[in-house]
Order: C-alpha cells, then structure tokens, then sequence
C-alpha cells in the first residue's frame, strides 16, 4: 500500500517536473525565437483583390525574411470590415492572429459614426505599426472649365461620386462641397471602385470625385481628371505640385473644425494590429522587426509598384496617440459632420 | 491595332512554359469549377501569393485560363447534377438536369462543352477585332442607360415563367425582395438586418443557389429511390456526346446570338457572368421553335447560356484591361495582380503592353480547345453518374453542397442558409413554383437597384429621357410583346385554316 502510494507520488512528481520544465522552456522562449516557430494569421476585412488586401499581401510576401515563420491571409468580408475586426477582438491574445485594416473606415469611423455589430473599443487594440497611409485628392473631370478651387467655388450642382455611403470618399466629397461652400452639391454614392466612378466623370454623369491619392493619380494618368487638391493638411508624393486644401482655400473656424475630423478620421493607412492584452515583449518585438520589415528593400521596391511611393510607417505608440486623437473628438463636430453628410450624400 | 502585336503575342506560345502553364490552369480551372462553392475565385485567391512573385507572363495567363475554364467544368455538375459549380452555371441546370433525368446526359454534356469551347474560341478572335468599337459603347452609356439593360434582364422572368406566370413572377419577386436585404450602399439604409452582422452584406449567392437547387432534387431523389435518370434508356457512350457536339453546330445562329449577348453583358462593368447567362437562355427561349419544351430538356437552353458565360469572361478581360473596371470578383482579382506587378489597367494596356494584353486573349482561345479535349473524352464516364443509386449519390451530394457553402467564406451561417434555402426549394418544387425565376430575381435586384439609385440621383426622375434609354424601352416593350403577338399570330392563322378546311 505505502509503496503503491510511494509510487504514485513519484509519477506525480515526475509529470509536475516535466509540466514545470516544459512550461519554463515555453516562458523563457523569445519572441524571437517565437516567431521564427509559429505562422501568423493576418486578418483582412476584404476579399482578395482589393487595396487592402495587396497591401497586406505586401507585408506577407516579406514576413518569412524578417520573422522566420510564415504569414497566412484570412480574407474575412462582411460588415464593413466590422465582422474581422470582431474576429480579431475575441481571438486569443497569443500573438499569432493579427488584423490589417484601414484606419479611418475600420477604426476610427466606426467608433466617432457607429457601425452596427460593432463589438470592439479601438482603445484596447494592441497596435503595431501603420503604412501605406495617403492623403486623399479631390479631382474633377478634365474638361471642365475649373482650374482652380477659387473657380470651382462658382459651380453649380456639382455632383461628386463615391463608392459606399461611409467611409473616406463619400466623407471626403462631404468636406470637400463644405470647404467650398457649394450648398447645391452633392455626393452620389453606390458605385464600385474608383475606376467607375472615373468612368462615370468621363461620360458626364458626375463632375469630381475624393479617392486616395493612388487612386486619384491613376485616373489623372487616364486622362479623365485633373486633381486640384488633397483634401488634408499634407501634399501627397502620388500628386506632384498639388496643394493641400489647407493651403488652398480661407477656412472658416467651423470649416477648420471639419477639415480637422476628416483628416483625423479617414486616413486611408492600413492598420497591423493584434488583439487586447497581447504580451509587451512580443508587442514591441513586433513593433521593433515590422520596421525593419518595411524598411527592406524588396519591400520598398514592391510598395513602390503597388502603391506608387513608399514612406515611413507609423509605429507604436505614436499610432495609439492617433488613435486617441480620434477618441477626443469633439462630439458637436461628429454631429455637425453628420448633419453636412445628411444634406449633401444623396 | 496593329498585326504585328497579334502576331507577337503569338510568338509567346512558341515556349514550352506557356504551354505547362496554360495546361495546369486548365486543370485547376475544371477541377475548382466541377465542385461546387469554390469556382475558379477561390483557386486564384489560393494561387494569390505564387502569382504576385511569378512574372507577368506566366501569372496572368495562370489566372486567364483557369477563369476560361471554370465555366466548363462548373457545366459538368450543373447539368449532371443539378448542382451549379459556379454561379455563371446556374441558367445551364434548367434544361441541363431534365436531359440527364431523361438519360440524355452525355448530349447536354457534349453540348456543353462544344459550346463554352467555341464561345471561348470565337469572342477570343472577336475581341481582338473589336476593342476600338467596344470602348466607346461602353463610356457612351450611362447609369440611367444601363437601368434599361437590367431591366431588359428582369423582364426574362416572364420568359422563365412561361409555363405559370402568376408563379414565375411571385417567385422572381420573392427573388428581388431577398435580394434587397442588408445594407444598401447607395442609399446607406440598413434593411432586414435584425441587428445581425451576418445580413449586413446580403444573403450570399452561392449558398442560396445551393440551397435552391441542389438540396430539393437530392431530398426528392432520396426519397424516390431509384437514380436520376428517370428510364432506363441505353447509354450510347461518345456518340451521345457527339449528338450534343452536333447540336452546337446545328444551332450556329443561336451560339452567335448567345455569344454576342454574353460579350456585350460581361463587357458592361458592375454586371457578371449570371445576368448574362439569364439574358441568353431567355433570348433562346423566345426566339426556339419549341419554347414549350425549355425547361424539360431543350438543348438549346444548354448551348445558350454557356455559349454565354464564356463570352461573358472575355468581354469582362477587355473592360479589365482598357479601363481598369472589374467586371467580375474574379477580374478584381487579376486587377490586383496587375497591380502587383506593376501593370496599370488602363490605356497602357491598349499601347505599351498590347501584347501581354493579346496574350490574355490568346490564352482564353487556347484553354478553350483544351478544355474541350480534356472533358469531351471524359464525358461519356461523367454521365454515368445519371445512373448511381439515389441512396448513394444524394448523401454524397449533400455533402458536397454543405461543405462548398461553408468553404465559401468558412461561415458556419452560410450552411444554415443553404438549409434553409433547401427547404425553401423543396417547398417550390412540390408546389411547383419557379426557381429560375426566383435566382434571376435575387442576381439582378441589386444591380438594378444601384443603377436606378444613380441614375435617379444624377439625373433626376427623368432619366429615361436619353435616346439610348429611349430605344432600350422599345426593346424591352418589344421583348415583352413579342410571345402574345407569336400567339396572335398563331391563334389568327390556326383561326383561318379552321375557316379554309
């Protein structure tokens, strides 16, 4: 019998031994070394094709060379984003599932505006880095008789297309008619890309449009139109010699108010996230390699292609400082945002 | 556009490596297209992170041949099986399945193939010719312009339901009306969503195409006993493929017909391969000496919509290409890849890569003569499935609908919608009420709805007041007149031999 129980507790003993050791070996592990062993999942939002996910294609496509492991893409749609977003809000905060989403659509819309299922609190996300962030342009179509957004001040009905009714392009025509003081504008949404939309300019059914500057650009390299501004506070490197509308037009406070919450709040940046709670050491080990990672030069010459420049990302903790930016604005903006994108998004 | 670049592209297909590449995307193509839920979108999406890193030259065509081929392949369960392995195979069911239940398998098959393999052939060649015609049509019409073509489109719910009006048009507008749930972008209204973030984006189509059709005929024939075919007519073997390859030929005017409308539809940017399908099977339909037997069996409701789909693509490649707009998720896809590798869709495309873009074109010509030698033999095998115990295909069936609506964005709701779809199928087919009707409903509702939204929104309530909408409403008020005035015609001259005997 005592030596049964002799028995038994040496097994014990020897199993808690080996559970401790085991448990030792998986807490002393770097994240390095972390990394090198496991594969990541990348969520994206969208199906495959679209911006996001070539830009989350890009940081795939250089993730072995920096991390050792490799990066799977989960196109996960639905919602406006908002379905992977929730994925990632609920996944277990081991490091291995992560998010790429666009700034202001995914994040920082959906919490000063609302989205329905939305069950996540931007504040809690454990951030890792921003890239491929472009201000947006405002073009209009080439022939038309504006130069200038003085002339354009004296159009009438001017009519600007965008895809869906939230997000940065319809937000952007709002500011846009805004700035201009254009009370007979509109924004007209429900079109598919930006491609259409340019099409829909180029056959006359719409005079301008607010897109990312890529966007913008291409269809300026089409011939269809001319970009007169970039609807923030910065010029973009994909629209050479074109101003800011900061710096083009006399702003009044309220204007200022307004131009302040769109440029806040619809950065076109792609966002690499994880979920709440992820461990600090492999956080900032990520933060630390995720720049190294896009300042590689294979890297660098494959955003140059896709997104036609490449800049600095925006990393840690200054991208939880933009993130709070977002969370202290005003609500007497968000509503008068509102109140102008009633008027103007028919 | 000169000789030279054709005959440069040409030039491309001098290499083995085209040929190898040409030859995977072929398999690929029919083997993602055959099972159903994951079609040729879900094998790019897989390839995506292969293609970004393989020069243009072997990645574009890789994904031209295997959105060519999928179509072929996504016939095979279709008509075989009432199961659409793609969403562009969904028109082909409705008189491909009665032709296996009648033992005619193989000739819908043969039918089948021949036509998608001469639809890929001959749009081929005629996109080449016709770039400079084609671009101009397309920028000339506008939102309201296009309200009209839909329009023109959801008018073939009549024609579908021929047999039963009263039941065909509640079935398309109970189509429409769950096509209108989630939410809206043009207006930005959340509908039928019920606080769930699933119907945010709409019931997805292929679940529901699943649930529709392949569910109820499973069920039924579970329940039945016996197998698909319906007689025990005897199996000719290639002959009866052959018959269906001589159908295509005997039907020349139809597959020009079908494939003019399949081009010109997928041309147009924002509509897809489905609505196109419709158009086509309708129009054939319309203008057959025997409408009266579409729906049972008629092979011309076969050649029809695949002559259709497959043109369907190459129009879609030459918007892709000129304009830099997707026709299709899958045309989205090759944007992106284009994108990757430093292509700009657009005038480029036309000029300074003319020849990979003729390449493009090639490579659906040549995929189409392959997908053809590759199924035609295997044809005569394939429509023995007509003959496999009920009790044995329909649990293998079901098994493949489910898993192919969950595959299709690993969504476990997208399996109750495929049930819940399957019994509402089953329920329509007891009753007898039009499940075509209901599907062309549900693919064209928001197409219409975006269209009509613009087009009221940019040019106001009079909208229809341009002459190409003009002339699109006489079209569609001949479209619609057209079968009364054929029974006028008929009453009046049956009235007169009467008289006369």
């Amino acid at each position: 019998m005592v030596r049964t129980c002799l028995r038994i507790t040496v097994r014990i003993a020897l199993l808690a031994l080996g559970l401790a050791a085991y448990t030792q070996s998986a807490l002393s592990e770097t994240p390095e070394e972390f990394y090198k062993k496991n594969n990541v999942e990348i969520v994206v939002g969208f199906s495959a094709g679209g911006g996001t996910d070539s830009a989350a294609r890009t940081v795939t496509a250089y993730w072995s060379d920096t991390f050792g492991g490799l990066a799977k893409i989960n196109n996960m749609p639905g919602g406006g984003t908002v379905v992977a977003t929730n994925y990632v809000w609920k996944a277990k905060p081991d490091g291995l599932t992560l998010l790429i989403t666009p700034f202001g659509t995914s994040l920082a819309a959906t919490t000063l505006f609302g989205a329905p299922g939305k069950q996540f609190d931007v504040s809690k996300f454990s951030y890792i880095a921003m890239f491929a962030d472009e201000p947006p342009g405002f073009s209009i179509g080439k022939d038309l008789p504006y130069n200038s957004l003085e002339d354009l001040k004296k159009a009438k009905g001017l009519k600007l297309g965008s895809t869906s009714a939230k997000g940065m392009p319809p937000f952007g025509g709002v500011t846009m008619l805004h700035l201009l003081g254009l009370d007979d504008g509109s924004v007209i949404t429900g079109y598919d890309s930006a491609p259409e939309v340019g099409l829909a300019i180029k056959r006359g059914e719409l005079h301008g449009m607010v897109f990312t500057s890529n966007s913008t650009n291409k269809e300026v390299k089409k011939g269809v139109t001319k970009a007169l501004t970039t609807v923030a506070y910065v010029t973009s490197p994909l629209l050479p010699g074109v101003k800011p509308v900061s710096q083009l037009l006399k702003l009044s406070p309220e204007q200022q108010r307004i131009l302040k919450l769109y440029d806040a709040a619809f950065k076109s940046g792609r966002v690499l996230l994880g979920p709440p709670g992820m461990d600090p050491a492999k956080l900032e080990y990520l933060r630390t390699k995720i720049v190294q990672l896009f300042k590689s030069k294979g890297y660098q010459s494959m955003a140059k292609t896709v997104f036609g420049y490449w800049e600095d990302p925006v990393v840690g903790k200054d991208l939880e400082k933009l993130v709070k930016e977002v969370q202290a604005m005003p609500k007497a903006d968000v509503d008068l945002m509102n109140q102008l994108a009633k008027k103007y998004i028919k | 556009m000169g000789f030279q670049a054709i005959f440069d592209a040409l030039g491309n297909f001098a290499n083995l490596q085209m040929w190898l590449v040409i030859a995977a995307g072929t398999l690929i193509g029919l083997i993602f297209g055959v099972v159903p839920g994951i079609s040729g979108l879900l094998a790019i999406t897989l390839m995506l992170p292969f293609l970004y890193f393989m020069t243009p030259m072997v990645a574009l065509p890789l994904m031209m041949t295997v959105m060519a081929i999928q179509f072929q392949g996504g016939a095979i369960s279709a008509i075989l099986l009432n199961l659409p392995g793609t969403p562009g195979s969904s028109a082909t069911l409705i008189d491909g399945f009665p032709m296996t239940q009648r033992g005619e398998g193989g000739r819908a098959l043969g039918a089948a193939q021949a036509a998608s393999a001469l639809a890929n052939i001959l749009t081929a060649l005629v996109a080449l010719a016709v770039i400079p015609l084609i671009l101009p049509m397309i920028v000339a019409l506008r939102s309201a312009d296009m309200v009209f073509i839909i329009l023109l489109g959801l008018t073939f719910i009549g024609v579908l339901a021929s047999d039963s009006m009263i039941k065909g048009l509640l079935s398309g507008g109970v189509g429409l009306m769950i096509s209108f749930v989630g939410f809206q972008p043009t207006t930005g209204a959340e509908r039928f969503i019920f606080d769930n973030l699933y119907l945010y984006d709409g019931i997805p189509l292929i679940p529901l195409m699943l649930g529709l059709f392949a569910i109820p005929e499973m069920v039924a024939l579970a329940a039945k006993g016996g197998h698909i075919a319906q007689s025990r007519v005897p199996i000719k073997g290639m002959a009866d493929v052959w018959r269906g390859v001589m159908d295509v030929f005997r039907h020349k005017s139809l597959v020009l017909r079908s494939q003019l409308i399949g081009f010109l539809v997928g041309a147009l940017p924002g509509t897809g391969a489905s609505p196109a399908t419709f158009m086509a099977y309708g129009h054939a339909r319309q203008t057959s000496k025997n409408p009266e037997t579409f729906g049972k069996g008629n092979v011309e409701g076969v050649i029809a919509p695949e002559s259709a789909n497959n043109a369907c693509e190459s129009g879609a490649l030459l918007t892709t290409l000129a304009l830099g707009i997707p026709g299709s998720p899958i045309m989205a896809l090759l944007l992106g890849v284009m994108t990757m590798q430093g292509l700009i869709p657009g005038p480029e495309m036309l000029t300074k890569n003319l020849d990979l873009s003729i390449t493009l074109i090639w490579v659906i010509a040549v995929s189409g003569v392959l997908g053809i030698a590759i199924c035609l033999p295997l044809a005569p095998r394939l429509s023995r499935v007509a003959f496999i115990p009920g009790s044995l295909l329909a649990p293998i069936v079901l098994v493949f609908a489910l898993t192919g609506a969950f595959s299709y964005h690993a969504r476990f709701e997208d399996v109750l919608v495929t049930v819940l779809f399957g019994v509402i199928g089953l329920i329509m087919r007891r009753l007898d009420y039009n499940r075509p009707a209901l599907l062309l409903g549900f693919i064209l509702g928001p197409i219409f709805e975006k269209f009509f939204f613009i087009a009221l929104k940019a040019d106001g309530p009079y909208f229809f007041m341009r002459p190409i909408s003009l002339a699109l409403i006489v079209i569609i008020i001949a479209v619609i007149a057209i079968g009364p005035l054929k029974a006028l015609v008929k009453g009046v001259k049956s009235r007169r031999g009467e008289i006369n005997t």
